[in-house]
């Protein structure tokens, strides 16, 4: 067997590993674009919540800011504590915003609490009272006060409008005591987590409140809004992927399905590949094996023919081609045989058909013809017994077969033909074919009787003898190949040729690359 | 490689008894042997005679004559007709014109 492994081992091929590493490359890439693209959307829609969550923050103060001014209106108006005091009970309920409303009233001695609702301000109970009023100044915002740490935490909101003499009105709220709140699942805002921070940076000790730890990690997005003399810093993130849970899975999607493609696409192209391979070796196996088995078949050919050698003033030629179109052993064969030192037989034949069949029974008639003309047959004799050996209604071949018998001590050539083509008599200035009378083949008996022709020779001459594969050819009748034959044989321009280059330039001229049957030619040439 | 020519045989039964065979193509060793099985079911035939159309017949060599012989030697009386120039002399070197007689 020839070289299969070669490239047919566990490594892949080089195209597909190429192929493989094209495919997830474009993959990474497409998964990494998409996740980009997907980053960016989350990010957007986050910042759009935050700022929305913050003007809701800065909204909120609004109306924080509308209740304190209702309620200073109430004490401008009636000019009474106790009529303040009223108006604030109401605003202080348990789904309000304040666990305490005051009225406070500010002049350049003192800061003095003049009455409030709900519990006592922290504010006052600290003592930082004065501090933060006194930094209070007239303004159309309200002004923030804050405890962000210690045990109740709270925000403060003072109002007092330009143009208000003395009066503040101050409210309060409490933070959670941990900062921490829950944003409520069916709000607007359900689906972000919050971080508030008072101020305009997310300083952790101006923490308001958070619904998740801080500093917050992970995505997020922050928004100012102006809360009174100062601003609330909005840092939202998301609860889940705001575009969805199949965009957030979809960088990985195509990640996965990409990986897959790459990898199967390569499956298949190494698949294909390695299947070229195998059909390549095996018709490279192919073209070996009908090669060798060609050659056996002309060896076995070749060993069936003599060689024959010159004798007396006879030189002999030979040429066996095997056909290029079967891989068998055909049924041509030519002999020469020495009969006294100037009378000689010759025979060329052609069994039909091919293989063991045709060449056994080339075989046969080969050496039955030795054998007739050992006897001492003459060649009609010998074409007639050998009709003894095949029968085509039996055997199914027939073979057409020329004897000959030339005497070159009374220069005459004795030729019989069944069925096959005559020879060629080459001598200075003349080329033709002996006519002679051509009976049915070898096997195909009981018609005619081979009738031998006996006619004169030159005294040096060249007759060439050969079998249908050398003028036989499609498309034209027999009497184009003959005269082909003819024309090539024709040595007057080189007249002192010797018969084994003659015999070869036949072959190339008219079996220039080889035909499809064999081709046997057999050249006699004598000298006076 | 040689190029691959095709034989086709084709036989019909006009009158009882009576073959008419077409032989197409050509006849040469290669294409006469896938031939085979089509050649011995026509063989196989029940017939006393045959008449084989050579007319779209472009090539025979021995083996495509030997077919023409079998079939020659399987129904007593046959006709063969619209043999070319070519099949005609091909016949006609292998010795068999009076065993294979062609219309002219």
């Amino acid at each position: 067997m020839s070289d299969h492994s070669a490239g047919t081992g566990p490594w892949l091929r080089p195209l597909t590993v190429v192929v493989a590493v094209v495919g997830l490359v474009l993959t990474a890439a497409l998964a990494w674009a998409t996740a980009t693209v997907n980053g960016n959307n989350n990010h957007r829609l986050l910042q759009l919540e935050v700022r929305q969550a913050a003007s809701v923050v800065a909204v909120s103060l609004n109306a924080v800011q509308s209740q304190l001014a209702d309620a200073l209106a109430v004490e401008t108006d009636t000019g009474h504590p106790a009529a303040f005091k009223r108006f604030a009970l109401n605003k202080i309920t348990p789904e309000g915003s304040f666990v305490s409303l005051s009225l406070w009233e500010k002049n350049a001695k003192r800061v003095s609490l003049l009455a409030y609702a709900g519990s006592k301000p922290a504010l006052a109970t600290t003592g930082q009272a004065a501090r933060f009023f006194y930094s209070l100044q007239p303004s159309p915002q309200l002004w923030v006060a804050k405890q962000l740490s210690g045990v109740v935490p709270y925000m403060g909101y003072a109002y007092m409008p330009v143009g208000d003499k003395h009066y503040v009105v101050y409210a309060e709220s409490p933070l959670p005591s941990s900062h921490k709140f829950v944003v409520p699942k069916g709000s607007a805002f359900g689906d972000l987590n919050f971080a508030l921070y008072l101020g305009n940076d997310q300083d952790k000790s101006q923490l308001l409140e958070a619904s998740v730890p801080t500093p917050v990690v992970g995505p997020h997005a922050a928004a100012l809004s102006p809360f009174g003399n100062t601003f609330i810093t909005v840092v939202g993130t998301p609860k889940t992927p705001l575009s969805g849970a199949l965009t957030e899975a979809l960088p990985w999607v195509v990640l996965g399905v990409g990986i897959v493609i790459s990898v199967v696409g390569a499956g298949i192209l190494e698949y294909i590949l390695r299947r070229r391979h195998l059909a390549e070796n095996l018709a490279q196996e192919n073209e070996r094996l009908y090669l060798e088995q060609r050659s056996i078949a002309a060896t076995l050919q070749h060993a069936l023919l003599p060689v024959v050698p010159a004798f007396g003033a006879l030189q002999v030629a030979a040429r066996y081609i095997p056909g290029v179109a079967s891989i068998d052993v055909g049924g041509d064969w030519y002999d020469v045989i020495d009969v006294s030192g100037e009378r000689c037989f010759f025979v060329v034949g052609d069994v039909s058909g091919r293989g063991l069949p045709a060449a056994t029974a080339m075989a046969s008639l080969r050496y039955a013809t030795r054998a007739y003309v050992a006897q001492g047959d003459d060649p009609a004799t010998v074409l007639n017994r050998l009709g003894q050996l095949l029968d085509f209604e039996r055997d199914g071949q027939f073979a057409t077969v020329l004897v000959g018998q030339l005497d070159l001590r009374e220069h005459k050539l004795t030729v019989a033909s069944a069925g096959h083509f005559p020879p060629l008599i080459i001598s200075n200035g003349s080329i033709h074919f002996v006519d002679i009378e051509v009976t049915p083949p070898v096997g195909v008996n009981g018609y005619r009787y081979p009738v031998a022709r006996r006619v004169p020779v030159p005294e040096a001459g060249t007759l060439i003898a050969f079998t249908d594969g050398l003028v036989e050819r499609r498309g034209e009748t027999l009497d184009v190949g003959l005269d082909r034959l003819r024309a090539s044989a024709d040595q007057r321009d080189q007249p002192s040729g010797a018969l084994d280059s003659l015999v070869d330039r036949i072959v190339d001229s008219l079996v220039p690359d080889g035909v499809n049957d064999d081709v046997v030619i057999l050249g006699l040439q004598w000298q006076s | 490689m040689a190029e691959l020519e095709e034989a086709v045989l084709e036989v019909s039964e006009p009158t009882p008894g009576s073959l008419a065979v077409r032989l197409v193509g050509t006849f040469d060793l290669a294409s006469v042997q896938p031939l085979a099985p089509e050649i011995d079911a026509l063989l196989g035939r029940a017939a006393t005679a045959a008449v084989v159309d050579l007319t779209d017949l472009e090539f025979m060599d021995t083996s495509g004559v030997a077919v023409l012989l079998r079939i020659a030697n399987r129904f007593g009386r046959v006709e063969i007709s619209g043999a070319s120039p070519i099949v005609r002399r091909s016949i006609e070197a292998l010795g068999l014109s009076e065993r294979l007689r062609m219309d002219s």
